[in-house]
This record gives structure tokens, C-alpha cells and sequence, in this order.
């Protein structure tokens, strides 16, 4: 007899955790499905949001300057990353999976440096703390939840609306028609970087209070990112919400049984969705 | 990136003379090691400053660092043999804390080892130590079936009240000091929680409380509502968690967004690093068992144990600008301790396992920052003075930025120790 | 003339399984603490379990430490459980690293590129937690327990003895992925990885080859682990972290995928570098990772051992011009 309350309370959960992950692989499957670069390096603007969030909330007391500065560092460092990463372009996928690692575990290790290797806290915003009664679930849950689905509607409006988000859109859809239309696609490149990084470092800053900010929560992280990528199929922006959600909600209820279940779950998920359609499920070949 | 292949080979001939170089300086020091007269005391710790359990080998480095200092300033053992600290990081795995103590051993041919800052890593090694003949004493609290007569290495002391203590000492403080006799125990899923709990089971035994709910969680975990969920349904007096380190920040955050604390008393064993990454309003009525506190009202212990804790609180804050951390202060103990036993013995090489047992348990009672304590003969530490309760303090009752508890009680003696029967000696 | 120069083909074919001899069992041991070099020749074996499918295929596999946790699990619970002689125990584990890449290769060779290194990936989070938790009983789990290595026929608690089982069984894989990288099958890999449909369409079953040549892998990385529990005599699950399986392709990658000897160069720089430089720094990761960068940057693909061997083969080519 399993309590409905429970059911509804456990659903929230995957779906607010899921729409981080896909929140934060935005950016990753946009450059992998188009560029071909597997970034690991990315998962460190999510580290970065969570740390910066918790440094604002110690310095200035307020969480949502945190979360504006975490939005603007990650951008302007997305940016930078392109300049560095743009070496990388139409290099073999395991040159540049090395090469990112290699700027993972350095970037893990300046992290370290800077805040050291203890746990962090970081409190939600006091306005948002109270909890549902019946459900027993903090409003701050359901709050990420809305923001995480504006975001990503937003992402999608400006793709579709707003001249350089057509931009990036038509660089995806075909890169050589835009170098013929007379626009550099650099500009796309660099704009997808800067808006994919700083979605990460968004959703890096939401998750921090739901759990502990630590060194190595970059590359903990990576095999769901690259899940929820694969599932969803890589390039699409709807896609990767659907892949997220669905691998959320996964985790969250075998999480539920046991723990220890979650990856066992959300990673034979990825496996049948390889096997039944590898290109995921809204991807294309 | 357009670089001349040339520059390529020399670039990477470069590295690999880097990394035989590297070898063929290790290989230098490895022969100079050779057959040494002892003209230093080499302390060997394999600590874990990567991985899951980094937060703590800089608290027991701090320690070991802070008595090794003192015993040097005296010209160290024996007044003329200085004490040199060999660190390896044991990254949080206990295979890799192995390999590093056979590294320390065999390569670096330490006279003593000490470390991790777990205690499934602690035991392998204390195990290990038997077959390189090198002693071994532990960082981290170790489970209490370690200290059975048949497991234990007969050279392996702790300052540390094993699990079975903590526990013990939980429930003790929940009946007697709180009367809470409705106890909710919440267990990790390995020696450390079953452990704590069979401690606890003791005590509210002796003391007439009753465990009406029983949970377990694994290690790591993220989300704990199911399970505050059914502790608030459960309705006990207390809930006494095993939470430690990232889990209790976690655990406690969600515990008071869920309500717990207006629903049954809360009980957790804690130490300065871990309330470190607690929100105050987190900790705020929290009931925290602590081994060592900073900041203890004076008529608690005696004024004697009062000054020698404010005293060690001083060093360590003069030298680190933070309180002394648990961990801190039972690395600085056993370093002190084994410095005296081996003055004792009258020798640093060739130990054999019994004849160290020897000479600790002759030191009879050893002064220690906490007041006097004696090891009894299963290896562990019996303070006058042992755990404290405090209860947290919320954001506006800090007045300074580590001021976590008011500490309201303290328990110790050998009461607090699993009996001597249960661990094969009688 | 001509029956001269096959036999001094024949001796030199196998002058480096001599120098390799001699290297492991006269020069190292000395120089390199000898728990280092079993470490060493423990990963290089699983390396060039991962090298065949990546070296020779073009296959990238992010999981193989399921197979390397396979190995060490079968070795370590057979002797534990089953109570068998530990060198039945070594070849046990690596028919255990055989099935379980008959079981998962079925799914996983069908694609390469992120395909295959997902579903391995997958595979190796799931052993994992397996191992972790869910077997924990059996594996000890996180703490991991120590083996007895008592053995009827020779004595594997000497550490002297157990690495001579390790330099033997490393010998062992070397010369049979010598052979292999001459033959047929090798070459029909390597087809493969240019065009797949070319090889389809000369009448052969690209699964079927693509199959074996995992399980092959499988089996080579099994007894890799089987060797590492070997020489600690001590089984925990934090070594199969799946987060580790980064590393295998770091070692590759400094080593050379497809080059004979990459894998061996690979492991022993990598772990040596961790080694050495942990020793002395406690900021260890930082360097390693700024290393794997700049030796990524400059040699390109190659590894270091390749990046010699194509400057040594212009070199002569010109000499010999």
C-alpha cells in the first residue's frame, strides 16, 4: 500500500532534480551534438555556481545575489572557455575528452584550493524554507522546479525569437549556410558556450542548497550529465529536458527503495535507451 | 597549435628524463635509508587528503604536527632523537591507504605509523602492521570489534572511545540527561552505525530507556526525508542519528525543513569540522555529543582539566587561527603517548608487539589536555572526562563565529567503555 | 643467405619480450619499490585489455573497470568462498572477465564512438554498485577485506613470489597481443575502424569479430584485476570507482593506443607520476593534470611511445635513404 502522498512527494523530487540535470547538460549537449567536443571541463561551471552561491550567501547574506553572480561568472568564463576549447574543434572525440579531463581535475584542484576540501552549507533563501504540510516537502524544491522550467522555456523563446538565439539555431541546423549568409559563426560558438556554461553555473548555484557543495561534485556528476544527454538525444534542447525528467524522476524513486539504487537505475536507463535508439529519444541520426 | 615536431621530442624527452629523474632520486634516498642508525624517529601517517574523507586529515595533522613540535623542542625522544613526519595521502580508499603504508614502511622505513581517517582503513592497516613489524596506532575512532582480544595487533593503542563509547555515551546523555526515554536510533549501514548502536543498547539498558524505532541509511546519502518522515510518524522523545560528516550537515538541514524538531528531540555525534558546514539554524536545539569542545562552562570539570583544555585550545588556535578539533586533539594525545612509551622501552626498532603493550600500560595514568587518563588492557583510553552534551545554538545566541554548543553535561570513566568481557578479556 | 635472415628475424621477433624480462626481473626492482612495479604491471594489463579495442578498433570504452572488478572479485571470492588453490583462482577470474563480456558485448560492440563508451560506462556503474553494496557481504564492499593467499603449490604470501606470477602473467599477455597485432584478426579490427561497410561487404560478419575482440579484451582486463588483488592480497571496491575509468584512457593516451609497447609506457608513466609527485606534493592532482594536458597537446593522439616511433622510423627512413 504505498502512500500517495509519498508517490506525489517522491515525483516532485525527480522532476526537480531531473530539470537541474537537464538545466545544467544544456550546454554540454549542444556543443557535443553539434561540435563534436565531449567538454567534461563543463561540469565546472555547476561546481562553480554551487561554490560562488555559497560564498555570496557568507559574504552578503543574500542567496539571490549569488545566483546573479553565478549567472554572470559563468557567462563571461563560458566565453573565455571558447577561446581556449576552439582548439579543439574537428579534433578526434578522445583528444578531446583527455584534454578536457585534464582541465577538469585541474580546475577540481583550483577549487579546492580556493575553498577548501571541507563540506559546505548553503541555506536556501529564508522566504522560501517553509514546508508543505501535507506533502512534507520544502517549498524551495518546488520553487527550483518553476524557475528550472523558466529557464529552460526562456532558453527556448530566445533560440527561437531573438536574432542570436536564431543564430545558434541555424549554426546547429547547418554551419555552412550561415558562413554563407555572411555571419561569422563564431559568434554563434561563443554565444552558445557563454549561455550553456551559464545555465550550468544557474543550476549549479538552485541545487546547492539541496545538498552539500564538495570538491569533486564536478566530476561526480558527469555520468548523469552524459546521461541525461544520451537519453534525451544530443542537440536537442527538448530533448535533453525529456532525458533529465525522465532520469530524475528514476533516481528519485528507486532512490526511495534504497539509495544505493539510483545509479544502478538511471544508468540501466541509459543502457536501453543506447540499445532500442542510440541516437536517444528525440534525437536524430 | 603549430609547434616543430622537433620541439615536440624534446618536449616530451623532457618529461620522461623528468619522471626517471624522479625515480632515480627516490632510488637515491631509498639506498641512503638502507641501514640507518637511529639518529632520527621517523613518524609515518597515511592521511586522506583527497577524496571523501579529506576534511579530516588536515584536523589530525594538526594534532600529530602540534606534539611532534613540543617533543623536538625538547630535542625529542630521549632528549636527542628528533621526531620526522612522514605523510602519505591515503585518498580515501582503503586499498590505496594500504599501498601507501607498505610504501612508508618499506620505502621510507618509518619506525611507527599512525593514520586514516576512517576505521575500515585503520583496521587493514593495524592488521597489516603485524606482518611489516612496524606499529601501528589509529587516527580515526575505530569500530569496537577492533579492540577484540583476538583482532586486535597487541601494540595498538587509541585515544580515541571506540563506537561502541559513542553510542554508549548518546543514549546515556538521551535517558539520564534528557529524559528521553523513547530513543529512535538511526544507523549507518556499516561497523560505524551498528557499532554506535550496540553502545547505545547498553546504555539504555542500564539506564531503562527503549529503542521503539530503528532505521538505517548508507553512507552519502542525499535525501533523507523518507526517513525523517518516519521519525516524525514514530513520535519518540528522541532521534539519535549517526550522521557524521556530510551526511549530518545534509541530515540536519532536512530534518529542520521538515519539522523534526518540533516533533521529538534530535541527538548527533559531532565534531568542530563537521559543525563547521552547519547552518546555525540547523544546529539550533540540536542536542551535540562532542569528545573535545572549545568552550566549556567551568564548573563542569574540575579547574585543573579546565585550564590544561583552555590551554590546549590557545595553542591550537595561536598556531591555526581555529579551534582544536576532536580529531586534533587525539592525534596530539597518541603522539605524546607513544613518544613516552617509547622512552620507556628504551628503544625505537626491533619493537615487538607485546613488549610496546608493555611499556604503554606501565605509563600508568597519562596526562593529557582533558585531565588524566589509562589505557585498560584491550588498548583503550579511559577518561575521567570523556563525551559532552551541548545543545546548539542558533544564529543569534553566537557570539563568535565557532560558537556551536552550550555544553551541558559530560560523561566518562569506564562505564563509557564496552566491558572487558564483551571484547575477550575476561 | 635467405635462411640467415629468417633466423635473425625469428631471435630479434622476441628481443623485446628478452628485454622485457630482463627489465622487470634485474633493472626495475632495485630502482622501483616492487609493490609500485605490480601495481604498474597490474594496470598495464588491463591497458592493453582497453588497447585492443581502442588501439585496434577505434573503439573507446569508459567502463572497463567492470571487467577489472570482475577479475579481482572472481580471484578474490573463489579463494575466500570456494576455497580454491589461488592459481586455479587466477584462471577462474579470467573466464569470469570472458562471460561477462560474452553477456554485455552483445549490446555494447554493435556502435562505437559514444555509443559504446556510454553503454560501458553504464556498465561499469552498474558493477559498481553492485559490488558496493548490493554484494557487500561477499566483496566487503567499501572496506574491502584482505585475501589469504595460501596456496598448495607455491607460496603466494611472499610478495617476492607473487610478483613473479604478475611479471609471468604480464609476459604472458604481452607476447599473445604480439602475435595477435600480426594477425588477420588484428588487421580486419583495424579495417573496421576505417570503414565498416567495406569489411561487410568483402563477406565477413563485422559483429561476430567485433564481438570476439571483447570478449578477448574482457578476459585480458579480468586477469589484470585478478593481478592487482594479487599483489595487495587486499580487495576493495573504491579501486572500480567508476569515476577511475578516466584513467585507463589517460594511461593509454600517454602510452599510444596502438602501439605494442603504449600500454606498459603508460601505466609506468602514470603511475609513476602520481607516485612520485604525491609523495612530495600534496597538490598532486593539479600536476597530473596540468602534465596530461600539456602531453596531450604536444603529443597529439600518438602517446608518447608513438610519438618516438614515428620520429625514430623519419629518422632512419632518411638515414636509410
Amino acid at each position: 500500500m504505498v502512500d500517495i502522498l509519498i508517490i506525489i512527494r517522491q515525483t516532485l523530487y525527480g522532476v526537480a532534480i531531473g530539470l537541474i540535470f537537464a538545466l545544467i547538460s544544456l550546454g554540454l549537449s549542444l556543443t557535443y551534438g553539434k561540435m563534436k567536443i565531449i567538454n567534461m571541463a563543463h561540469m565546472l561551471f555547476y561546481a562553480l555556481g554551487a561554490y560562488l552561491v555559497f560564498t555570496t550567501s557568507i559574504l552578503a547574506g543574500n542567496f539571490w545575489y549569488g545566483v546573479i553572480l553565478s549567472c554572470i561568472v559563468c557567462f563571461i568564463l563560458g566565453m573565455l572557455s571558447e577561446q581556449v576549447l576552439k582548439y579543439l574543434y574537428g579534433k578526434t572525440i578522445e583528444y578531446t575528452l583527455i584534454v578536457t579531463y585534464a582541465i577538469l581535475i585541474i580546475g577540481t584542484d583550483v577549487i579546492k584550493s580556493v575553498w577548501g576540501v571541507d563540506f559546505k552549507a548553503v541555506a536556501p533563501p529564508k522566504e522560501l524554507t517553509w514546508f508543505i504540510p501535507l506533502l512534507g516537502i520544502e517549498f524551495y524544491r518546488v520553487f527550483v522546479i518553476i524557475i528550472c522550467v523558466v529557464l529552460y522555456l526562456s532558453t527556448i523563446l530566445f533560440m527561437r525569437y531573438s536574432i542570436l538565439g536564431k543564430v545558434i539555431t541555424a549554426f546547429i541546423d547547418n554551419d555552412e549556410h550561415l558562413q554563407a549568409l555572411g555571419i561569422n559563426p563564431r559568434t554563434a560558438t561563443i554565444a552558445l558556450f557563454a549561455l550553456g556554461s551559464a545555465l550550468a553555473g544557474i543550476g549549479g548555484a538552485l541545487h546547492a542548497p539541496l545538498y552539500a557543495p564538495y570538491p569533486y561534485m564536478a566530476s561526480d556528476l558527469i555520468p548523469y550529465s552524459f546521461a541525461t544527454i544520451v537519453c534525451g538525444g544530443a542537440g536537442s534542447v527538448t530533448g535533453t529536458l525529456l532525458g533529465g525528467i525522465i532520469l530524475g524522476l528514476a533516481y528519485s524513486y528507486s532512490g526511495y527503495i534504497q539509495p544505493y539504487l539510483s545509479p544502478i537505475v538511471t544508468f540501466l536507463i541509459l543502457f536501453i535507451t543506447l540499445i532500442i535508439k542510440p541516437e536517444g529519444i528525440l534525437g536524430t541520426k | 597549435m603549430a609547434i616543430k615536431l622537433s620541439m615536440k621530442i624534446i618536449i616530451g624527452v623532457v618529461i620522461v628524463v623528468i619522471v626517471i629523474v624522479g625515480f632515480v632520486m627516490y632510488y637515491l634516498q631509498f639506498v641512503q635509508k638502507g641501514p640507518q642508525l637511529p639518529s632520527q624517529f621517523k613518524l609515518g601517517a597515511v592521511l586522506d587528503y583527497t577524496g571523501v574523507f579529506a576534511a579530516c586529515a588536515k584536523a589530525e595533522e594538526i594534532g600529530i604536527k602540534l606534539a611532534i613540535d613540543e617533543i623536538n623542542a625538547k630535542g625529542g625522544l630521549f632528549g636527542r632523537i628528533p621526531i620526522v613526519l612522514v605523510t602519505r595521502d591515503g585518498e580515501s580508499k582503503p586499498e590505496v591507504q594500504l599501498r601507501r603504508f607498505r610504501e612508508l614502511v618499506e620505502v621510507e622505513r618509518v619506525h611507527f605509523a599512525m593514520g586514516t581517517c576512517h576505521a575500515g582503513g585503520a583496521y587493514s592497516l593495524m592488521k597489516e602492521s603485524i606482518k611489516v613489524g612496524i606499529p601501528f596506532w589509529p587516527s580515526p575512532v575505530m569500530a569496537w570489534q577492533a579492540f577484540n582480544k583476538t583482532e586486535r595487533a597487541p601494540w595498538t593503542f587509541t585515544a580515541w572511545p571506540p563506537t561502541w563509547s559513542v553510542g554508549y555515551a548518546m543514549c546515556a546523555f538521551a535517558v539520564k540527561e534528557l529524559g528521553a526515554k523513547n530513543v529512535y536510533f538511526f544507523a549507518r549501514t556499516d561497523a560505524w552505525g551498528w557499532g554506535i548502536r550496540d553502545g547505545c543498547k547498553a546504555a539504555l539498558e542500564k539506564y531503562g530507556g527503549v529503542m521503539v524505532g530503528y532505521d538505517e541509511f548508507t553512507l552519502g546519502t542525499p535525501d533523507y526525508t523518507p526517513y525523517i518522515t518516519r521519525m516524525i510518524a514514530a513520535k519518540p522523545d528522541i532521534v539519535v542519528s549517526t550522521t557524521f560528516g556530510g551526511d549530518q550537515v545534509t541530515f540536519l538541514k532536512q530534518a529542520r525543513e521538515l519539522g523534526l524538531y518540533g516533533v521529538t528531540k534530535v541527538m548527533v555525534f559531532t565534531s568542530h569540522l563537521v559543525m563547521k558546514g552547519i547552518p546555525p539554524e540547523a544546529l539550533k536545539g540540536v542536542y551535540a555529543v562532542v569528545f573535545f569542545y572549545h568552550d566549556i562552562p567551568q564548573g563542569l570539570v574540575d579547574s585543573e582539566t579546565y585550564r590544561l583544555m583552555r590551554e590546549f585550545t590557545e595553542k591550537v588556535i595561536s598556531s591555526t587561527g581555529e579551534p582544536p578539533d576532536p580529531y586534533t586533539f587525539v592525534n596530539y594525545v597518541e603522539v605524546k603517548v607513544l613518544a613516552r612509551a617509547l622512552e620507556k622501552l628504551g628503544k625505537i626498532e626491533n619493537i615487538k608487539p607485546e613488549e610496546f603493550e608493555k611499556a604503554v600500560l606501565e605509563l600508568g595514568s597519562i596526562p593529557t589536555p582533558k585531565g588524566e587518563m589509562r589505557f585498560n588492557e584491550a588498548g583503550l583510553p579511559i577518561y575521567k572526562y570523556g563525551f559532552f552534551l551541548g545543545i546548539g545554538k542558533g544564529p543569534e545566541e553566537r557570539t563568535y563565529a565557532y560558537d556551536y554548543l552550550k555544553i551541558v553535561s559530560v560523561i566518562g570513566g569506564e562505564e563509557i567503555l564496552p566491558p572487558l568481557s564483551l571484547l575477550g578479556y575476561r | 643467405m635467405s635462411s640467415r635472415l629468417k633466423i635473425l628475424k625469428g631471435v630479434s621477433e622476441w628481443i623485446d619480450v628478452i628485454i622485457f624480462l630482463v627489465l622487470l626481473m634485474i633493472v626495475l626492482p632495485p630502482i622501483i619499490p616492487r609493490f609500485l612495479l605490480s601495481d604498474i604491471l597490474a594496470w598495464s594489463i588491463l591497458v592493453y585489455g582497453f588497447n585492443l579495442l581502442y588501439g585496434f578498433l577505434g573503439y573507446l570504452s569508459f567502463g572497463h573497470l567492470a571487467y577489472f572488478a570482475t577479475g579481482a572479485y572472481m580471484f578474490a571470492c573463489s579463494i575466500q568462498y570456494l576455497h580454491i588453490d589461488p592459481l586455479l583462482a587466477i584462471v577462474l577470474a579470467a573466464l569470469a572477465g570472458a562471460l561477462a563480456g560474452a553477456v554485455f558485448g552483445i549490446a555494447t560492440v554493435k556502435k562505437g564512438g559514444a555509443y559504446f563508451a556510454l553503454t560501458n560506462l553504464s556498465i561499469s556503474v552498474i558493477v559498481y554498485y553492485i559490488v558496493l553494496y548490493f554484494l557487500k557481504d561477499y566483496t566487503g564492499g567499501f572496506e574491502g577485506r584482505f585475501i589469504n593467499l595460501k596456496s598448495n603449490v607455491i607460496d603466494l604470501t611472499s610478495g617476492e613470489i607473487a610478483y613473479y606470477v604478475i611479471v609471468t602473467a604480464f609476459i604472458m599477455v604481452f607476447v599473445f597481443y604480439k602475435i595477435l597485432s600480426r594477425s588477420t584478426f588484428v588487421l580486419l579490427l583495424q579495417a573496421i575502424k576505417e570503414n565498416e561497410d567495406r569489411v561487410k561487404f568483402l563477406g565477413y560478419n563485422t559483429f561476430l569479430l567485433k564481438y570476439l575482440a571483447y570478449i578477448i579484451s574482457a578476459t585480458i582486463s579480468a586477469l589484470g584485476g585478478a593481478m592487482l588483488v594479487l599483489s595487495h592480497a587486499y580487495v576493495s571496491a573504491t579501486t572500480y570507482m567508476p569515476g577511475y575509468n578516466g584513467e585507463i584512457v589517460v594511461m593509454s593516451m600517454i602510452g599510444g593506443a596502438s602501439t605494442l609497447y603504449g600500454a606498459f609506457i603508460g601505466a609506468m608513466i602514470y603511475l609513476g607520476l602520481k607516485y612520485v609527485i604525491a609523495a612530495y606534493i600534496i597538490r598532486w592532482e593539479l600536476v597530473v593534470g596540468i602534465i596530461l594536458l600539456t602531453t596531450m597537446m604536444l603529443a597529439r593522439g600518438l602517446g608518447i611511445w608513438g610519438l618516438l616511433e614515428k620520429t625514430l622510423k623519419q629518422r632512419l627512413t632518411i638515414l636509410l635513404r
